[in-house]
């Protein structure tokens, strides 16, 4: 009964909604990732499919609990029987595609096909339908012989190699067949007639055969699509030398997508690469979560340490060849460029990658280095200052707020008070988004660290941790934008000379934030390996640089959720000040 | 010495003997003068420093509740010299300090190209307390910074007035904190000290 009753709420999902499930459209379907490029349309077909065959489930569902058993519309279930029982079998076709989306699948499917059974016995157990079971029978033994024939044609197909052709085939005979079963599956002759004349002896050696086919086939697909994945890895390399070399000569770095420029715009370029570089390693790592393949450890280290590397040797490089009247600019330029890349990095590793080239760069230049000195005395203080006061304030502003991370499930188990979040599809998606809805919606919560997508996007996010990540638009900051600039004696002629000012200045001007604490809006159920095999280069931000996002190691990756927050923010805390949003 | 001498003249020595001995009793007097007008020097230089030193440790007074006071406040005008505006930087703490409550820091900027030029100035400056390490801070408003009227500039003890306007700051438990004035005496710090 409980089934019959998640049923009706099901029974609306509209094929066409875009994007994840989430609390404004829980039914929306999960998309494919397509590694498999057919994925893509057989899951946009399944759940096209699904919505119709809800509509009528739910039609026959109406008819079978307010009317009499006898005016249940048996009509309408042979006639969407076929579809339910293909339904199945796509589904679990698309979960040899290793596609998350498959799961959700089978699942609906599986409760179309409950009810199916459900009311198609319900309506057999009727005068009419004992009638259309007799008929049924009769038909089926008139058959026989057709049937036996149909099934030598099968097994031939089989014999000669056609395995996909001798299976389609037989789901053909099967959609047939499941018609007339659907209304008499409650009856032993009947069942034992379908899961042994049909299933053992057609079915089963087509499956016996083509699973492993195509398993074999969508693996070795899937190798090559991560290889492909990982190719951005070793031109990353290769293009860094390059860049070097031009460098190292004195002239101008031809990018050779017809944009040329000095060291700034190398590092910007380069800067560019690593990070489109991370994210298809990220990729990569979907994929080899999704088919079981290899996790690209080695190729993230790799890139790490080239793209570390190769941002420092930019510096260095710079240093060397620039003369005293333009190293202060070049310097304040680059430090610029370094402070906005280290926060998409952990533990401020890149800062620590360039301080060596930095601090060659100023014994090159002597005056320079004088001013640096003097600029370090001017603003040390008071960035010490500016940092307490707002770490002070942010943690005033935190009491009564909830980690993000503190949202999601600690086990398998169940929900509990506070933690409710699954890390796995444990139900039907638009059951867990209403559960997990019902307990955490406009809680006050926070999340560490924000960083906006790009300079120009409206849009923020706190990167993927704990089987998460957040979405936000930051708050509009210019006045303590500009006092912060004030006390750092900093403009667009005059840039901060430090990397912490410089950290500082841009973050401001980035809006990007160390914590952001708001009402949780709306959330949203994604796919871990889906988010991140179609994850675009503007969302990069969402994965750290050089680091592969862990996670629990008991769950299955294949079947993780990532869970995204919308947070409307009423508290934002840069490491040098902190905003309150307006009262409205 | 002495003793000396009578022991050479008890035994009976040669002229040249007793003329270098005379010699070295010459030198070792005035050794002697020497080492106690250096010693007069020390000690009037002494005294010297300890009369400067009672003014020139500085002070900060702050009227608010609590009041702030310290016995410490030391100003620098810190130029980088690439051209952008200088830096006026008062401090009531060594910023290595870990113990010295409460503390205060006034961080304007100026176009005055020393500390002397700022008597009779007016910098907005930001302004930080800490009262203690655990207490919340207490700071300026964002964009709202203190008035800092420089007055006397004092050549030979070395410092500068200043009162500090009335002003709203904010503490970092989001309490409002009235100030309703303050004063400075800050000792001028020269670059590099």
């Amino acid at each position: 009964m409980i089934r019959v009753f998640l049923l009706v709420t099901l029974c609306f999902a509209s094929a066409n909604a875009l994007g994840n499930p989430n609390t404004d459209k829980p039914d929306a379907p999960f998309p494919a990732h397509g590694t498999i490029p057919e994925a893509s349309k057989m899951a946009s077909s399944l759940y096209g499919q699904y919505a119709k065959l809800s509509a009528d489930i739910n039609a026959i569902h109406k008819a079978g609990t307010s009317g009499p058993p006898e005016k249940i519309p048996h009509r309408l279930i042979e006639s969407i029987a076929a579809s339910i029982f293909q339904g199945k079998r796509d589904a679990r076709h698309l979960q040899m595609m290793g596609e998350f989306c498959a799961m959700d699948l089978i699942r609906k499917y599986g409760i179309l096909d409950e009810n199916l059974h459900l009311f198609g016995q319900k309506f057999g157990r009727t005068q009419p339908g004992m009638v259309q079971r007799t008929k049924n029978i009769q038909r089926m033994t008139k058959d026989l012989p057709k049937w036996q024939k149909r099934h030598e044609n099968v097994m031939k197909l089989l014999s000669s190699g056609k395995i996909e052709q001798a299976t389609s085939e037989a789901e053909k005979m099967g959609g047939e067949r499941y018609a007339m079963y659907a209304i008499m599956s409650d009856i032993s002759e009947s069942k034992t007639w379908w899961e042994v004349g049909f299933v053992e002896q057609t079915l089963g050696p087509c499956d016996a055969q083509v699973n492993p086919l195509r398993t074999n086939q969508y693996q070795q697909a899937a190798a090559k699509r991560l290889a492909e994945h990982l190719e951005p890895v070793n031109s990353f390399e290769q293009d860094s030398l390059k860049i070097l070399s031009q460098l190292n000569s004195g002239g101008k770095v031809d990018f050779g997508d017809g944009t040329n420029g000095g060291p700034v715009e190398a590092f910007q370029w380069q800067g560019a690469k690593w990070s489109s570089a991370n994210t298809s390693v990220l990729r990569a790592l979907g994929v080899a979560y999704a088919f079981q393949i290899q996790i690209p450890d080695q190729s993230m280290e790799q890139l790490n340490a080239s793209g570390k590397k190769s941002l420092a040797s930019i510096i260095e490089a710079a240093g060397q060849s620039a003369s005293d009247t333009e190293a202060t600019v070049l310097y304040g330029r680059l430090l610029r460029e370094i402070a906005i890349l280290n926060r998409r990095v952990s533990n401020n590793e890149l800062n620590a990658a360039c301080q060596p080239a930095l601090d060659k760069f100023l014994s090159t230049h002597a005056a320079l280095a004088a001013n640096v000195k003097r600029y370090d005395r001017a603003t040390k203080e008071v960035l010490k200052m500016r940092r307490q006061l707002a770490e002070q304030r942010a943690r005033s502003f935190q009491s009564n707020f909830q980690n993000t991370a503190s949202l999601i499930a600690t086990d398998h188990s169940g929900p509990p008070a506070i933690h409710v979040a699954p890390k796995t599809l444990t139900n039907f998606a638009e059951t867990i988004i209403k559960e997990t809805a019902s307990v955490i919606l406009n809680k006050p919560v926070y999340c560490e660290p924000v960083i906006r997508l790009s300079p120009t996007s409206t849009t923020a996010l706190s990167p993927l941790k704990n089987f998460h990540y957040v979405n936000l638009v930051p708050l509009a900051i210019e006045a303590e934008r500009t006092a912060l600039a004030d006390s750092l004696i900093a403009s667009s002629e005059y840039p901060p000379l430090t990397l912490e000012a410089a950290d500082a200045l841009t973050s401001s001007e980035y809006l990007d934030y160390r914590r952001a604490g708001g009402t949780l809006g709306r959330i949203h159920l994604e796919s871990m390996t889906t988010r991140l095999i179609t994850l675009p280069d503007v969302a990069a931000a969402i994965g750290p640089l050089g680091q592969l996002p862990r996670f629990d190691q008991e769950v299955d990756p294949k079947q993780a959720i990532y869970w995204r927050f919308d947070i409307v923010p009423t508290w934002l805390q840069n490491n040098y000040f902190t905003v309150v949003a307006a009262a409205k | 010495m002495i003793l000396a001498l009578s022991l050479a003249l008890s035994t009976g020595c040669s002229k040249e003997k007793m003329n270098e001995l005379a010699a070295n009793v010459k030198e070792t007097t005035s050794e002697i003068t020497s080492t106690a007008e250096s010693i007069t020097t020390q000690a009037q230089s002494v005294i010297q420093t300890a009369k400067e030193q009672i003014p020139s440790t500085g002070s900060l007074t702050l009227e608010m509740t609590p009041p702030i006071k310290t016995n410490d406040a030391k100003i620098e005008l810190i130029s980088v010299g690439d051209g952008r505006p200088n830096v006026i930087q008062v401090l009531t703490y060594a910023p290595e300090s870990t113990t010295a409550y409460p503390r205060a820091l006034l961080h304007g900027t100026t176009t005055a190209a020393s500390v002397a030029m700022l008597a009779g100035q007016q910098i907005k400056c930001d302004l930080f307390i800490q009262t203690s390490a655990s207490d919340p801070m207490i700071a300026s408003i964002s964009g709202s910074p203190v008035a800092v009227d420089f007055s006397t500039y004092d050549l030979q003890a070395g410092t500068i007035k200043a009162s500090i306007s009335s002003s709203n700051l904010i503490r970092a438990d989001n309490q409002p904190v009235s100030l309703s004035g303050g004063d400075l005496t800050a000792v001028v710090v020269k670059e590099g000290e």
